[in-house]
């Protein structure tokens, strides 16, 4: 399914680049452990207080996109490879077509990027709160 | 473990510290990002560093908004740490190709040591410390045995019952070493290998089943392990498997406890007390062997440069203990990556073992000696010139496999005496756990 979004005001031209596809899953997105997931881990980088673009070529465009990942069993590598942050846990949000997923263009295993259209948060997507 | 895995910030030592401002990165590949940070890629070193003008492994390990707890500000997240691993062609086409894991890249790094980065930003670090492994904090190593871009490296197979001991041996070259090992490399490092776990074994049986000081070590036999079969060959690396057939519970005990010895050794880690693990008593004869057969197994993976990732499982748990090349704290070694071809003699001078010593035992050694003296007092001279200061009151003494043998037999063979006394804390520290082996990691 592909779809005409309307891109935050924020967002790079062109970006998310095409194809513009819609997917639906479960997805799932490393939150603090022990806790109710917050608002602000929902948070795409360059929405986050204080941002600072990221560095790199193309780097901006994924600053506006949250990193998740397409299995339990990815977001526990990605941990695994990072012990600092053994204290995150996955929490899975479910994709009903909101905005575009990509997997990530550096192939990591499992890790994914998804923008979200004006008017639209990651966290009521988590939450399962409805625009229609 | 040593004492500087606690803190971590070893590399803050004066004698450590780089000239940041040469560290000027340019990144040529990327492997992971997450919410727009890279933070594993591939660089351009620094211009002019000496001795390497390879590629280099930069990945993220701690500190900043990623590590960040729940509401921190990102200014108060802690200052990123990343390390920087120096790459030989052979190894990057080994970590791109996915036949060695990023934490064996890391713990097997070819200069011998690492560099650690600090700073927000990574390509223009803002501090730069040469480290060795054990300085590091213990979750500077990822925990899991994965490809630059996140794929599991072949595993254990599936759960055979709980009676079984697996056993996976991951045999990767060293600079110098050879394009791939052999099979018959593999059979040396296996003999060697089961000829440690055979006699930790029984002396963790004696250990657990004789009262201590009550009697020698108990003989439990060597393990009956399965035919170590070739699971995976690959340019570069073997992947060996085997399985130890367990035919009474005590037996697969002393298995998994001279496994986890075998790490303990190698890393420097604690028990679940905090303690040092390591029980035996200087001089206990069962130790001694263990000691001994871990130097050969070193000994053997040195001269045919090759490192080995072991891991094992027993029932549903699984660990590994990693022995790679010694992490001498030299830059000349690091310079030494150019210039092929790496000597055997001189890889053999290197030391395998450093062991943590107080201003005390320092003392010790420090005191007077005859000019004249015979081969213990050059020992000792020896042994002084290569003490490393590495923070108030705490010094790392770095020792051959010969000197090892030395220190043992001075002490043991010709009793107490003024001189053999000077040794004594050094040959004890010879059997603390965390401090023994970590050269060999």
């Amino acid at each position: 399914m592909t779809s005409n979004h309307v891109w935050p005001a924020h967002f790079p031209n062109d970006c998310p680049s095409p194809p513009h596809e819609c997917r639906s899953g479960v997805y799932y997105r490393l939150v603090a452990d022990g806790s109710m997931p917050k608002e602000v881990e929902f948070l795409p980088h360059a929405e986050r207080p204080g941002y600072v673009p990221s560095r790199g070529k193309g780097a901006h465009c994924s600053d506006c996109a949250l990193s998740v990942f397409d299995s339990i069993e990815s977001a526990l590598n990605f941990v695994a490879a990072r012990p600092a942050i053994s204290a995150k846990q996955p929490v899975p949000i479910r994709a009903n077509g909101e905005g575009v997923i990509h997997a990530d263009e550096l192939h990591y295993i499992g890790h994914f990027l998804w923008w979200l259209p004006f008017g639209t948060t990651f966290f009521e997507v988590y939450m399962g709160v409805s625009h229609a | 473990m040593p004492e500087g895995r606690e803190h971590g910030d070893a590399g803050e030592s004066a004698n450590r510290l780089e000239d940041a401002s040469m560290w000027r990165l340019q990144v040529v590949r990327g492997f992971c990002e997450y919410d727009g940070t890279l933070l594993d890629f591939l660089a351009n070193g620094p211009a002019g560093f000496p001795g390497h003008e390879g590629h280099w492994l930069i990945t993220w390990r701690s500190g900043g908004r990623l590590s960040a707890s729940l509401n921190t500000p990102p200014e108060l997240a802690g200052i990123e740490r990343w390390l920087a691993v120096p790459l030989s062609p052979t190894r990057e086409r080994q970590l791109l190709q996915g036949h060695v894991s990023v934490r064996e890249v890391i713990a097997f790094s070819e200069a011998g040591c690492l560099y650690e980065l600090r700073g927000e930003n990574p390509l223009a670090p803002s501090l730069v410390a040469r480290v060795q492994l054990w300085e590091l904090p213990e979750n500077f190593l990822p925990s899991a045995d994965l490809t630059v871009q996140g794929q599991p490296m072949p595993e254990l197979g599936p759960p055979s019952g709980t009676e079984a001991l697996e056993l996976r041996v991951h045999l990767v070259p060293d600079f110098g070493g050879p394009e791939s090992p052999t099979l018959s490399d593999s059979g040396a490092v296996q003999g060697a290998l089961q000829r440690f776990l055979g006699w930790a074994a029984a002396v963790a049986h004696a250990e657990a089943t004789v009262p201590k000081g009550k009697g020698p070590a108990v003989s439990i036999g060597p393990p009956k392990w399965s035919a170590f079969s070739l699971t995976r060959a690959v340019p570069g690396t073997l992947l060996l498997s085997a399985e130890a057939r367990i035919e009474e519970a005590s037996q697969r005990e002393a298995l998994v406890a001279a496994l986890e010895r075998l790490k303990v050794l190698v890393h420097g880690a604690r028990d679940q007390d905090g303690k040092e693990g390591d029980s035996s008593h200087p001089g206990d004869q069962g130790s001694l062997l263990v000691v001994t057969a871990l130097v050969a197994l070193a000994d053997l993976l040195r001269s045919a440069h090759l490192s080995v990732s072991v891991r094992w499982r027993s029932g549903k748990e699984t660990d590994c203990a990693l022995i790679g090349p010694p992490m001498a704290d030299s830059a000349s070694q690091l310079r030494s990556i150019a210039e092929e071809p790496i000597l055997d003699r001189a890889r053999a001078r290197t030391a395998i073992i450093q062991v943590s010593l107080t201003e005390e035992d320092v003392g010790l050694l420090r005191l007077s000696l005859d000019p004249a003296g015979g081969g213990l007092q050059k020992l000792i001279a020896t042994l002084r010139d290569q003490l490393q200061q590495i923070g108030e009151g705490r010094y790392v003494l770095p020792l051959s496999a010969d000197q090892v043998e030395k220190v043992i037999r001075y002490v043991q063979e010709y009793g107490q005496g003024g001189y053999q006394d000077r040794l004594r804390p050094l040959y004890e520290a010879l059997y603390r756990v965390g401090v023994a082996f970590v050269g060999l990691r």
